[in-house]
């Protein structure tokens, strides 16, 4: 997959929901949410705290997102595979 | 039933490093968010049940009590307390596990949990719960065996799996499978959030103490550190999302908040033990006995006023139910009387008849006019609270005979919780931001001793030597309000100085116990805690001075044998004189330059001067200003007025100025007919609850009443305004009236006594305001000389010989107890010969006998002391060889001649080892070069007329920074010299551009101008410069000496970090 862009990501916030769409090249497909925490960050550099998403995509790869609390732009932690 | 989840696993500031919000905080959040109830579970603790139990009543919110303990295989587990039942057995849990285990790291065993489990309801913990552990780790078998281990234990009906997602990793998968589990066994689950602070914000706090806790800093990942801040108490909103698909989960967290008893905790008992009376016969009765016994003794006449007001203190006494206490003091100074044990009561026990006709105080309140309710009334919710100081060497005697009358298991020591100051403050925080220790020492030390972690922003603001750090505007900024974000947060249960409380029944019934850093046990409550449970704790406080009275009674016994120290006249002329020259260096409580200046402005002639003197002389007086209204008024230079005539039986005798607390009581009851009892509650309402509100109610209840009695409005609210003004500032006259006593008696030794009195203070060191250094200078003032040690003459004490000081063992730096006492030994068979008689017959070790020969103890052999540090090794090897191979004779004596060491390097040894100067002072090898720069002793300073412009020099003593009435800092210190001391003061500006020096350097250069106020002088200074030696040469002492804060030893290399003072005990 390649950069995951603002208007590619959508995370349901009601609750119950665990999936989510991925969009990347112009191609959209959904993801299962695995997991979702809060990391505080480096708080005494200023970092904010962000909620982070283990997701499991439906080619079966996983990745760790988060999203930039003052840029709003979705970010990769990690591929996990 | 409300529908708002409740918490049920909460850590305060009590949780110890763990925690970082208080009590009263947590339970606010909690009420803000309407929930019906909270749980206290602090590690291993019940710290805070009382203040929960306050802020919950406050604020409408059930307490609950409990606490998370640690199992003996390190895993973690919350216990609730569901009755009164479970709580005892709480409490004997946690003392046990305190108690049975090494300190700090107390531990459950499960054979304990299965004795004291009944009454309690049981959550199987937080992450590190061994329920959490074992699902982890996919050992479903062992958790479900662990589970029916726990129901075995506490019943299925008082078990509950523990849920906590806090949103962080893994949290839903536990929680998943812990459902998973419950369904399984059938048993129910409850959520709970593991809270350790009130909200979000308080979580860069929590994050700094846990790093300090586990010795990380910020930068470094632990697995026990969280990583986000939702472990603070959240609204039900945030619970019911977590929770969604298992209601279950948040609604248990009402029901068991709705099972357990908020009334688990002992409230307002009688817990004090019963004294042991004849059949037939009442604690009441023996004690109208031993007081009408006493009464006989002590007063040559009964009268009718003394027998009103004994009666009167009898009934208050037996109603309020403390004859018992009562009693076991009485019993208590009895014991220390027959051990010739010497004791004085302190505080407002001195405002009882019936205490002065027991013995237990020495003070005379009916003569003094001293309320009884200052000390106790049927208004007043308090216990009595009775302190007495012991003398300081033999208070273990007392504490060991109470706990034998008593019984170890009803005897504990009362707690008190150390909060973080300013400089702990900087420390932790300094060191979790994994800044620089060097950068973090200098700023730490730069900070006055009683500065306050949240009053840091205003201590930088003002003091110069803080804004020398290395910090930037904004590191600073981030850095004080993380130090004020911890501020006041406990950081561990410290055992108080003195209170000791005594019970009916076993402590760890009521309250758990642990043992402090001494081998004592110590209660999880301080004394607040403990009066709402309806404990009465006792003080058995030390005072060094008592045992230095002692002392010099002993020394002056020896010449004197039917002397004692009770006998001494209270209207002894010359002492009085000694008093009014300010001439007191080393009397109790009367030799500070504050009150040396204010007694010879004031011209002292009595007791009471010296008793207006203890309560006058404190930051609150002076900061309102109620000294030189005293001081103009005594001498005549203002009239004494009063605002009524009726004022005046009350106020005569301190000129018309309410200084004590005990005439505002008389006050309020004289104008407004108030109670004694209504009195003294005004007076502690205006003391301590000055809210607007409160204030004018009480206002309008004084002016009601006074008109009721005739007064004129007028007069009714200009007095009660007055009263008002003063009562902040008031202080307790029969706790003045006890330290007068001392004081004049210690005044007394010094006029008559000088020698024994300053041996027996150089003996009780530390102790007192000034260093030895400066009490041997006074000595030597007086014409004493001082004596170095002598290995056949000196006794571990100090000792008056032909009018000398010999100086004694205690003084000799790093020598330790077993030293002595084998000196002592041998030399009771015969008294030494020679350094090599000394080597055979003790086991002085080799650094104490260099010490010995380097502060003169063998000059009486050969004054050359080089050519015996010499002969000592000799000595020493001849020591180690006996036994041997080689026969002691193999090894050649080196005695050679050599030269000795020169006058300065014997008075550097000298000052190094015992802490003071023998013979002359560190200024009078100075004052030849400080004469040709012009500048002044402090004799010649009194010769000056007031307002001269003057230069002096001299050893900084004793510099402090008190709270002023304007704000303003000023710094007071007294500067010494080998003529004596001379009262600097530095006001705002000297000080922001100088006061560094003062606190940096052991001597410095000041100009200033020259005050002259009654027959004592004083220096206003203006420049302060660090005083340079004439010699460069590194090898100078002068080089060595560092700030008096800090004083590292040429012989040892240890720091020691007192302020002037300089002297240690005999290590033990």
């Amino acid at each position: 997959m390649g950069q995951i862009t603002s208007r590619s990501i959508n995370i349901g916030s009601a609750k119950n929901q665990s999936r989510c769409e991925v969009q990347s090249d112009a191609k959209l497909s959904r993801a299962h949410i695995l997991e979702v925490w809060v990391e505080t960050g480096r708080w005494w550099q200023g970092e904010e705290r962000r909620t982070c998403y283990r997701l499991l995509t439906e080619d079966g790869k996983v990745l760790e997102i988060y999203k930039e609390p003052s840029a709003g732009e979705w970010c990769v932690l990690r591929w996990i595979d | 039933m409300s529908h708002t989840p409740v918490h049920l696993h909460v850590h305060s500031g009590f949780s110890f490093m763990d925690g970082a919000s208080m009590v009263e905080e947590l339970v606010s959040q909690a009420a803000r968010y309407e929930m019906p109830a909270i749980a206290l579970t602090d590690h291993h603790g019940i710290y805070g049940a009382m203040r929960l139990l306050q802020a919950c009543d406050r604020q409408g919110v059930k307490p609950l009590i409990g606490a998370e303990v640690t199992m003996e295989d390190g895993f973690h587990l919350t216990l609730l307390c569901e009755t009164a039942e479970g709580y005892s057995n709480l409490c004997r849990l946690l003392s046990q596990a305190h108690l049975n285990h090494p300190r700090g790291s107390p531990r459950v065993s499960l054979q304990c949990l299965h004795q004291h489990a009944q009454g309690m309801i049981a959550l199987t913990g937080c992450r590190l719960g061994k329920l959490t552990y074992l699902l982890r780790a996919r050992r479903y078998a062992q958790a479900e065996e662990w589970l029916r281990t726990l129901t075995g234990i506490f019943g299925r009906a008082n078990l509950f799996i523990e849920c906590q997602h806090t949103l962080k990793p893994g949290d839903a998968w536990i929680t998943a499978r812990q459902r998973e589990l419950a369904q399984h066994l059938g048993l129910p689950v409850v959520a709970t959030a593991n809270v350790h602070y009130a909200t979000a914000q308080s979580f860069p706090a929590h994050d700094l103490l846990t790093c300090a806790r586990l010795g990380i800093t910020v930068s470094q990942p632990h697995p026990l550190r969280p990583i986000n801040d939702c472990n603070g108490i959240e609204d039900a909103l945030h619970w019911c999302e977590r929770y969604h698909d298992c209601a279950e989960a948040w609604q248990n967290t009402l029901h068991i908040a709705d099972r357990c008893s908020s009334d688990v905790l002992p409230r307002n008992q009688n817990l004090f033990p019963l004294f042991p009376v004849a059949s037939g016969c009442t604690a009441e009765a023996v004690l109208m006995h031993l007081v009408r016994e006493g009464a006989i003794r002590r007063y040559t006449e009964i009268t009718p006023l003394l027998r009103r007001r004994l009666k009167k203190e009898l009934r208050v006494i037996c109603t309020l139910g403390y004859a018992d206490y009562f009693l076991a003091v009485w019993e208590l100074v009895r014991f220390a009387q027959e051990r010739g044990i010497r004791y004085s009561a302190r505080g407002s026990v001195s405002d009882s008849a019936v205490a002065y006709c027991l013995g237990i105080s020495e003070i005379d309140p009916v003569k003094r006019g001293l309320p009884f309710e200052r000390f106790l009334s049927l208004e007043r919710s308090q216990k009595p609270d009775i302190d007495i100081d012991f003398d300081a060497t033999r208070r273990e005697e007392v504490f060991q005979y109470v706990q034998q009358r008593y019984g170890a298991a009803h005897v504990a020591m009362v707690g008190t919780f150390s909060t973080y100051r300013a400089r702990s403050a900087v420390r932790l925080v300094g060191k979790a931001l994994g800044l620089p220790e060097e950068v973090v020492d200098r700023l730490a030390k730069r900070i006055p001793p009683f500065c306050y972690a949240d009053d840091l922003e205003r201590s930088f603001a003002k003091a110069p030597e803080l804004r020398q750090s290395a910090f930037s505007p904004q590191q600073i900024e981030l850095y004080l309000q993380l130090c004020a974000r911890i501020a006041n947060l406990p950081h561990h249960l410290g055992t108080h100085l003195g209170g000791i409380l005594i019970s009916r029944k076993p402590v760890e019934e009521a309250v758990p116990v642990q043992m402090s850093p001494m081998g004592r046990r110590v209660v999880q409550w301080d004394k607040d805690d403990l009066e709402v449970a309806g404990f009465i704790k006792l003080d058995l406080l030390s005072l060094k001075m008592l045992s230095a009275v002692q002392q010099a009674e002993e020394q002056i016994q020896r010449a004197q044998p039917g002397f004692h120290v009770r006998d001494i006249p209270y209207d002894d002329q010359d002492t009085f004189e000694m008093i009014r020259s300010g001439e007191t260096v080393g009397a109790f409580q009367i030799e500070s330059p504050a009150q040396r200046s204010l007694h010879t402005r004031l011209h002292s002639q009595c007791q009471m001067d010296i008793d207006v003197s203890v309560a006058l002389i404190r930051p609150g007086p002076i900061q309102g200003d109620m000294v030189s209204p005293f001081v103009h008024r005594r001498n005549g230079e203002e009239p004494v007025t009063y605002l009524h005539p009726d004022l005046e039986p009350i106020l005569r005798h301190t000129c018309g100025v309410p200084v004590f607390q005990e005439q505002i009581i008389l006050i309020a009851t004289r104008l407004a007919g108030f109670t004694p009892g209504e009195a003294d509650q005004l007076r502690k309402t205006m003391t301590h609850n000055r809210s607007r509100q409160e204030m004018e109610s009480l206002g309008k209840l004084f002016v009601e009443r006074a008109v009721q009695r005739g007064y004129s409005p007028q007069l009714a609210m200009q007095v009660y305004e007055w009263i008002y003004g003063f009562a902040g500032y008031g202080f307790c006259e029969a706790h003045a009236a006890s330290f007068g006593d001392i004081a004049y008696k210690t005044a007394y030794l010094l006029r008559h006594y000088p020698a024994q009195f300053y041996a027996a203070l150089l003996s009780c060191q530390p102790m007192g305001y000034y260093p030895p250094n400066t009490l041997a200078l006074q000595a030597r003032l007086r014409g004493i000389r001082l004596l170095p040690p002598d290995v056949n003459r000196s006794q571990t004490a100090c000792t008056v010989e032909k009018g000398a000081i010999r100086l004694g063992w205690c003084r000799v730096r790093g020598m330790r107890c077993d030293e002595i006492e084998s000196l002592l030994q041998a030399r009771e068979e015969r008294p030494f010969e020679s350094l090599a008689d000394v080597c055979r017959r003790t086991t002085l070790q080799q650094d104490t006998l260099e010490r010995m020969v380097l502060c003169g103890t063998f000059d009486g052999w050969h004054p050359n002391r080089r050519r015996l540090l010499i002969e000592l090794n000799h000595c020493i090897a001849n020591r180690r060889a006996c036994g041997s191979l080689f026969p002691a004779d193999w090894l050649q004596n080196p005695l050679v001649d050599t030269p000795d060491f020169t006058p300065w390097e014997k008075f550097w040894y000298e000052w190094e080892i015992l802490g003071l100067s023998i013979d002359c002072h560190i200024m009078s090898h100075l004052r030849d070069h400080l004469q040709q720069q012009g500048i002044l002793s402090s004799y010649d300073l009194k010769q000056q007329r007031d307002g001269t412009w003057v230069s002096t020099a001299g050893l900084v003593v004793c510099p402090h920074r008190p709270p002023t009435r304007s704000g303003r800092r000023v710094l007071f210190a007294c500067l010494e010299d080998e003529f004596g001391l001379t009262d600097v003061v530095l006001f705002e500006q000297a000080y922001q551009s100088y006061g560094h020096w003062m606190l940096t350097q052991p001597l410095v250069i000041v100009e200033g101008r020259i005050q002259h106020r009654g027959q004592g002088t004083s220096l206003i200074v203006y420049r302060v410069a660090p005083y340079h030696p004439p010699a460069t040469d590194d090898r100078h002492p002068l080089s060595q000496m560092h700030s008096p804060f800090q004083h590292t030893s040429p012989v040892t290399g240890s720091v020691t970090l007192r302020t002037g003072i300089w002297g240690e005990s005999p290590k033990s």
